[in-house]
C-alpha cells in the first residue's frame, strides 16, 4: 500500500462530434455533401469534451468505485485509463497489467466460440497459450457455460456474454482490473459471485476500479471514490462523503426542475400537478438516506388551480434498474383526500422500509377519482436512498417480514 | 509506473505474437471449413486460376515462353506460375490487411492490442499459402531437373515483396476505415495492376513503344514487374537479377513498408474511436 496503481493527471479528453465526418472520398475532396433539400452544406464538426482535466490517483490494492450520471464521462474515463484511448491532454500511468470489462462482450469476436474467444481475450491481454490451457476448464464453470462454450458468441444471450467476459477477465491475473457497469446484466445469483471473486481478488492485492449505479454496493466495498459530472471530477475521496455530495445534486436538481422544467402537458394546463416530493423520518427530519427496517414519510406536495374533488394519488418504488417493487395507491387503500384546492400535501406513511440498502427512485402520480384521468406524473426524479451494510448471507432487493417454523 | 498510452514501439508487436498466432489459426482453421475437400482447396484453387490462364493466354493466344534455365523445355503455365505465386502473395495481404483490420477493428474499442497486429497476422497467413504454392512449384522443376542455387534466394525475394505489401496493406486499410471507397477503388486499382504486370505475358511480348509512350519501359518501372519477374528468373531461369537490381528492390521495399507503418502508426493513434 502507499503507492498508486493508476495516477490519472490532468487529463482532458475531446471527440469530434462526427455528424458530419466526411464519408467517401468525394465528400472529402469536396467538403460538401448532397443532402436533402439543402444540396451543398459546409461539412463542420464541433468538439466535444467528454473529460476536462481530471486528475485522480488510485492506491494499490484498493477498489475504487466512480459514480456519475449517464453521460458524465465516466465510460471515456475507463478508456482512457486502459489505454483504448488516448488523452488529448494529460497522461495516465498506471503499474501493471490492466485487464478492463468495458461492455458487454468485452472483445469478443461474434464468429468465434466461447472457447476460441477465450484464448483470443487472453492473447490480447497478453496473457500466455500455457497459463490458459491450466485455466479454460475453470473460466468456463465460472461463467456457467459448459453446454455453450463450443458454440459461436453470436448465439450467446447477453447475460452469457458478459459472464464469459467477466470470467476471462478475473481469470487472466490482472494487476488492475477496469469493470464497468456491465456485471449489472447478469442474474442476482451471478453478480454476487463476481462481487465475492472482485473481493477475493482485492485481498489478493488486485486494484479494481469499478463504474457502478449501484450506490449502496459502492458504498460497502469501495475505499476511494470519485464523481464525475459533465466530465468534470465533481469529488473525490471517502465514498459516504462522495455519495452523499452526488445525492445533494441530484436532490437539488430535481427540485430545482419544479416549475422551470417545461412539461408536455404544460400547454394544456393541467389543474392539478405535483410540485416537489419529500422523504421525511419518524422524527419529522430529512436524513440524506434511512436504514432499512426505518419507517418512512412520502410527502407527496401538491397545487391545485381548481377545486377537485377526490383525486387518486399513487406513488412507485422502482430500484435502480427500474424494476418496478411497489406502488400504493390513495383509493385502494381507502383514503379519499376530499376537495384539493390551491396548495397543500398528502402523505404516504410506510411502518418499515422492506427494501435493502441501495438507491431507489420514487415516482409519483396524480388522477382523478376514478383514477381514469392522469393530472400528472413525475417519474426518476426522487431518490430514496437506503443505507445499511448489505449482509452478505441475505439476498434479493426486500427484507420480508416472517418466520420459520418446522414439521414433520 | 509507465503511461498507458506509451504505446507503438516497433517492438510492441512481438509482444503480441500469441495474439498474432492465435489470428493465423483461426483464419487458417476457418478457411475451407464444411468443405468436402478442406485443405485440398489451397491446392486446387492456385491450379484452376493456373489453369484457366494458361489456356487462354498460352494456347488460345499462345504466347510464348522463354527456354527455361537448364535449356531443355519450355513451359508456359509454369512460366506464368512462378509471376503468379508473387501476384497471390501481393494481392491477399492487400486485401487481408483491409478486411482484418475492419473485421477485428470493433474490438479496439474494447481492448487495447496494435492495431497493426491484425495485418501482420493476414500477412503470414499469405505466407503460408505462398509457401505452399512454391513448394509445389519448386517440386516440379525438381522433377523437371531445372534446378539451382538460385532457389534460395527466392525467400528473400517472398520477404521483400511482403515488406513492400504490407507497406501498401498498412496504408491502404487505415484509409479504408475512413472512406470505404478505398476498398472498392483498389479492387479496380488492382485488377489494373494486374495486367499491367508481367504476369499472364513475358515482358518480351509488349512492344517499345505505343501510343507514343514507353510503353515497355514503363511496364519495367512497376515495382511489382521486378518481383514477377525476378521470381521467373530465380525459379525458371536458373539466373540470378543481380546485385543492383535486387538492392533496388530492397530499397523500394523497405521505404514503402516504412511508409505504410509510419502512416498507419500516426493515423491509428485514435482508431478506437474511428471503427
Amino acid at each position: 500500500m502507499g503507492e498508486n496503481a493508476v495516477v490519472v493527471d490532468g487529463v482532458s479528453k475531446r471527440f469530434q462530434l462526427t455528424l458530419d465526418r466526411p464519408l467517401s472520398l468525394k465528400e472529402a475532396w469536396t467538403g460538401l455533401r448532397p443532402g436533402s433539400g439543402r444540396p451543398f452544406r459546409r461539412l463542420r464538426s464541433e468538439p466535444f469534451w467528454a473529460l476536462r482535466d481530471v486528475s485522480l490517483e488510485v492506491p494499490q490494492g484498493s477498489m475504487y468505485g466512480l459514480v456519475g450520471r449517464n453521460g458524465s464521462g465516466k465510460s471515456t474515463l475507463l478508456r482512457v485509463m486502459a489505454g483504448i484511448y488516448r488523452p488529448t491532454e494529460g497522461r495516465v500511468e498506471a503499474r501493471g497489467r490492466i485487464s478492463a470489462l468495458l461492455e458487454l462482450g468485452a472483445g469478443f469476436h461474434p464468429a468465434l466460440s466461447g472457447r476460441e474467444n477465450i484464448y483470443l481475450n487472453a492473447s490480447v491481454l497478453g496473457v500466455p497459450k500455457s497459463q490458459i490451457d491450466e485455466r479454460v476448464e475453470q473460466i468456463v464453470e465460472f461463467a456457467g457455460l459448459e453446454e455453450f462454450i463450443d458454440s459461436p458468441v453470436k448465439i450467446y444471450s447477453s447475460g452469457m456474454y458478459v459472464r464469459l467476459g467477466f470470467a476471462v477477465a478475473v481469470h487472466v491475473d490482472p494487476e488492475i482490473l477496469i469493470v464497468d457497469e456491465v456485471v449489472a446484466v447478469g442474474d442476482e445469483e451471478f453478480q454476487l459471485r463476481c462481487f465475492s471473486h472482485l473481493e477475493s481478488l482485492r485481498s489478493q492485492g488486485v486494484t479494481i476500479v469499478l463504474v457502478s449505479h449501484d450506490l449502496g454496493l459502492l458504498r460497502a466495498n469501495c475505499d476511494q471514490m470519485a464523481w464525475l459530472n459533465r466530465g468534470l471530477l465533481a469529488a473525490v475521496g471517502d465514498p459516504q462523503e462522495v455519495i452523499n455530495a452526488y445525492l445533494d445534486t441530484i436532490d437539488t436538481e430535481g427540485a430545482a426542475s419544479v416549475g422551470h422544467r417545461p412539461r408536455p402537458d404544460d400547454e394544456e394546463a393541467t389543474p392539478l400537478r405535483i410540485t416537489n416530493l419529500e422523504f421525511f423520518d419518524e422524527a419529522g427530519h430529512q436524513p440524506k438516506s434511512f436504514a432499512s427496517g426505518d419507517s418512512l414519510v412520502v410527502r407527496i406536495h401538491y397545487s391545485a388551480s381548481e377545486p377537485i374533488q377526490d383525486p387518486v394519488f399513487s406513488l412507485g418504488f422502482y430500484d435502480h434498474n427500474n424494476l418496478h417493487l411497489a406502488g400504493p395507491r390513495s383509493h385502494v387503500d381507502g383514503f379519499r383526500p376530499g376537495k384539493v384546492d390551491g396548495e397543500g400535501w398528502v402523505e404516504f406513511r410506510l411502518f418499515r422500509i422492506p427494501f435493502r440498502s441501495g438507491a431507489f427512485h420514487v415516482n409519483a402520480a396524480v388522477q382523478d377519482s376514478d383514477a381514469s384521468f392522469l393530472y400528472d406524473r413525475r417519474a426518476r426524479e426522487f431518490w430514496l436512498q437506503i443505507s445499511g451494510e448489505p449482509d452478505p448471507q441475505a439476498n434479493g432487493l426486500l427484507n420480508l417480514e416472517g418466520d420459520w417454523r418446522s414439521g414433520v | 509506473m509507465r503511461a498507458v498510452t506509451d504505446r507503438g514501439s516497433a517492438l510492441e508487436i512481438w509482444g503480441y505474437r500469441e495474439l498474432i498466432g492465435r489470428l493465423v489459426q483461426r483464419e487458417l482453421g476457418s478457411r475451407y471449413k464444411r468443405s468436402v475437400l478442406g485443405w485440398l482447396w489451397s491446392m486446387l484453387n492456385p491450379a484452376a486460376t493456373l489453369a484457366i490462364y494458361a489456356l487462354v493466354f498460352g494456347v488460345l493466344l499462345k504466347f510464348d515462353p522463354p527456354r527455361a534455365g537448364n535449356g531443355r523445355f519450355d513451359n508456359f503455365a509454369l512460366y506464368l506460375f512462378c509471376a503468379l505465386v508473387m501476384w497471390n502473395a501481393f494481392y491477399g495481404v492487400i486485401t487481408g490487411a483491409m478486411t482484418a483490420l475492419l473485421d477485428l477493428g470493433s474490438l479496439l474499442g474494447k481492448v487495447y492490442f496494435p492495431p497493426e497486429a491484425p495485418a501482420v497476422a493476414a500477412l503470414l497467413t499469405v505466407l503460408f499459402q505462398a509457401a505452399i504454392e512454391a513448394s509445389i512449384l519448386m517440386l516440379i522443376f525438381i522433377c523437371l531437373v531445372n534446378v539451382s542455387w538460385t532457389f534460395l534466394l527466392w525467400p528473400v525475394l517472398l520477404l521483400l515483396l511482403s515488406i513492400f505489401a504490407l507497406g501498401i496493406g498498412l496504408m491502404l486499410s487505415v484509409w479504408n476505415v475512413r472512406y470505404r471507397d478505398v476498398g472498392y477503388l483498389s479492387t479496380i486499382a488492382l485488377q489494373f495492376l494486374f495486367y499491367v504486370t508481367p504476369i499472364v505475358y513475358p515482358l518480351s511480348l509488349i512492344p517499345e513503344r505505343a501510343m507514343g509512350l514507353p510503353v515497355r519501359d514503363i511496364i519495367r518501372l512497376n515495382p511489382l514487374s521486378q518481383f514477377t519477374e525476378a521470381s521467373r528468373e530465380l525459379l525458371y531461369g536458373l539466373d540470378w537479377p543481380g546485385l543492383l537490381r535486387l538492392g533496388l528492390m530492397a530499397l523500394i521495399s523497405l521505404a514503402v513498408g516504412a511508409a505504410g507503418w509510419l502512416m498507419f502508426k500516426a493515423r491509428t493513434r485514435d482508431i478506437a474511436e474511428e471503427l
